[in-house]
């Protein structure tokens, strides 16, 4: 009698062992989208501020046609590879439009500039926050499905794409105008 | 507070002297006489208990006495002119502490009901406001037994010093960190969010009520930096951002600054040891300002 009940709790310990752990790998892909969402909206912020600020920009540079055609694409739905290139190509064209601007005086000293400059750099570090975040939770989702012996129950699940290190990243909030 | 008075560095030593050793001499007679009554009641000599005790209560106020001249010549004559090489603007009362209007929003893993404090300072620093203070924590509990007597007793959670300043940024929520401490006093505590940082995460509790907030604030550099710092306190740490940009930074030294300490009295060491107090809290802001875009006020990059 007694073994029978010794097996009964050993299985309610490995059912409750199994529950808990898919919900843990629940939770922190959860956690990741959630991440995923937080760089969303942050690149989205980095964009706009971006764009008001070629707008801006149009008005002094009227022989810089070319710098105006090359907008980065942002849609919903991106993997992060593709939110890592549309990344990529911001810091391109704003690495171009302030070295473009270094040449306008009257630009870099107009008050809308300088309050674009402001929330570029705040967008930009509200997106570092965001990469790091994400990539804290990749870690840990994909340190979970690779354990033993939590690892026999992640199934089909696969380690998810981190976010491109890029420590020069910082660099580009500290602008010189 | 007192007007300061034109001493040579010898002329003040010799005071701070005179002033400690009353206070201490006070201090000791006044004890004597307190341990004497309790000693008499106890024997049934109440009448003499009762001498005692009035003794007591006379020489606790010399202590008193002495204790304030003692901090009233080490302010205006030493810590004015330390606060005033380190601040822009600055005003000191060494019987004053942070307001509880001030300290509302702080969260500590704690809980206190009470707010002791001393050497109060209200300054400009690198043109942000701060305010800092000795602070005593004290939880009150009521302990009612069967019977429906009431016992009361006094806990201090918290003692070492307090800072709130501005940092220029306002936050859509609150980020708070805490130091892991030994003593839990009841409470359990856990933070909501981790770090990338093992090294922080072991030392630290992070509460944040939007995770990228405290990735946003919680730079590597910075979290390299408050370790750091919290090792060089020597005390557990806790900071707390809060939502209209205001930066409380609470250290639990278990001392107060300011203080003339025993052994010898040396103006110029009192000084020093006095800046390097200030430092503390100083370079957390510095670097806030300097080291970091994040805490910049203005784009002036």
């Amino acid at each position: 009698m007694s073994g029978i009940i010794c097996i009964l709790i050993i299985i309610i310990l490995i059912v409750f062992w199994c529950v808990s752990t898919v919900n843990g790998f629940r939770k922190k892909e959860i956690r990741v989208q959630e991440g995923l969402s937080g760089v969303e909206v942050a690149l989205t912020k980095r964009y706009d501020m971006l764009t008001k600020m070629l707008d801006t920009a149009k008005g002094y540079m009227k022989h810089e046609n070319e710098l105006f055609t090359k907008v980065a694409t942002l849609r919903r739905g991106m993997s992060v590879g593709e939110l890592n290139a549309v990344k990529q190509q911001m810091d391109t064209l704003s690495d171009r439009l302030f070295a473009v601007a270094e040449g306008y005086p009257e630009l870099r000293s107009s008050e809308a500039f300088a309050e674009l400059q402001r929330g570029i750099r705040d967008a930009e570090e509200h997106l570092q926050a965001a990469r790091r975040l994400y990539n804290t939770n990749v870690t840990a989702y994909n340190t979970a499905i690779a354990m033993f012996p939590a690892k026999l129950l992640a199934g089909s699940r696969q380690p998810k794409e981190f976010f491109a290190a890029d420590e020069t990243k910082r660099e580009d909030v500290k602008m010189t105008f | 507070m007192e007007e300061k008075q034109n001493m040579t560095n010898e002329q003040l030593e010799k005071m701070l002297r005179r002033h400690r050793s009353a206070a201490t001499r006070s201090k000791f007679i006044t004890y004597a006489f307190g341990i004497a009554a309790i000693l008499l009641l106890a024997a049934n000599l109440t009448p003499i208990a009762i001498v005692c005790l009035v003794l007591t209560f006379v020489f606790g106020y010399q202590l008193a006495k002495h204790s304030e001249a003692l901090k009233k010549t080490l302010g205006s004559n030493v810590i004015n002119d330390v606060l005033g090489e380190v601040f822009e603007t600055v005003e000191y009362n060494p019987f004053g502490k942070i307001s509880s209007i001030s300290s509302a929003g702080m969260v500590f893993p704690f809980r206190y009901d009470k707010l002791r404090g001393s050497d109060y300072i209200k300054a400009t620093y690198r043109g942000l406001n701060i305010e800092l203070s000795d602070v005593e924590l004290i939880n009150a509990e009521e302990i009612t037994d069967a019977e429906g007597n009431v016992d009361r007793s006094e806990n201090t959670v918290f003692r070492g010093q307090w800072l709130i300043c501005d940092f220029g940024k306002e936050l859509s929520g609150e980020v708070h960190i805490s130091g892991k401490s030994k003593k839990s006093y009841g409470v359990s505590i856990s933070g909501n969010v981790k770090m990338e940082n093992e090294r922080f995460n072991r030392q630290f509790f992070v509460n944040a009520q939007n995770p990228q907030e405290a990735y946003y604030i919680l730079t590597p550099h910075m979290m390299e930096y408050i370790l750091t710092m919290s090792e060089k306190s020597g005390g557990t740490v806790y900071m707390s951002f809060l939502r209209g940009g205001k930066l409380h930074i609470a250290v639990q030294t278990g001392r107060d600054f300011f203080e003339l300490g025993g052994g010898k009295v040396n103006i110029e060491s009192l000084r020093n040891k006095f800046l390097g107090e200030l430092h503390w809290f100083t370079s957390i802001i510095d670097e806030l300002q300097l080291a970091d875009t994040l805490y910049k006020k203005e784009a002036s990059i």
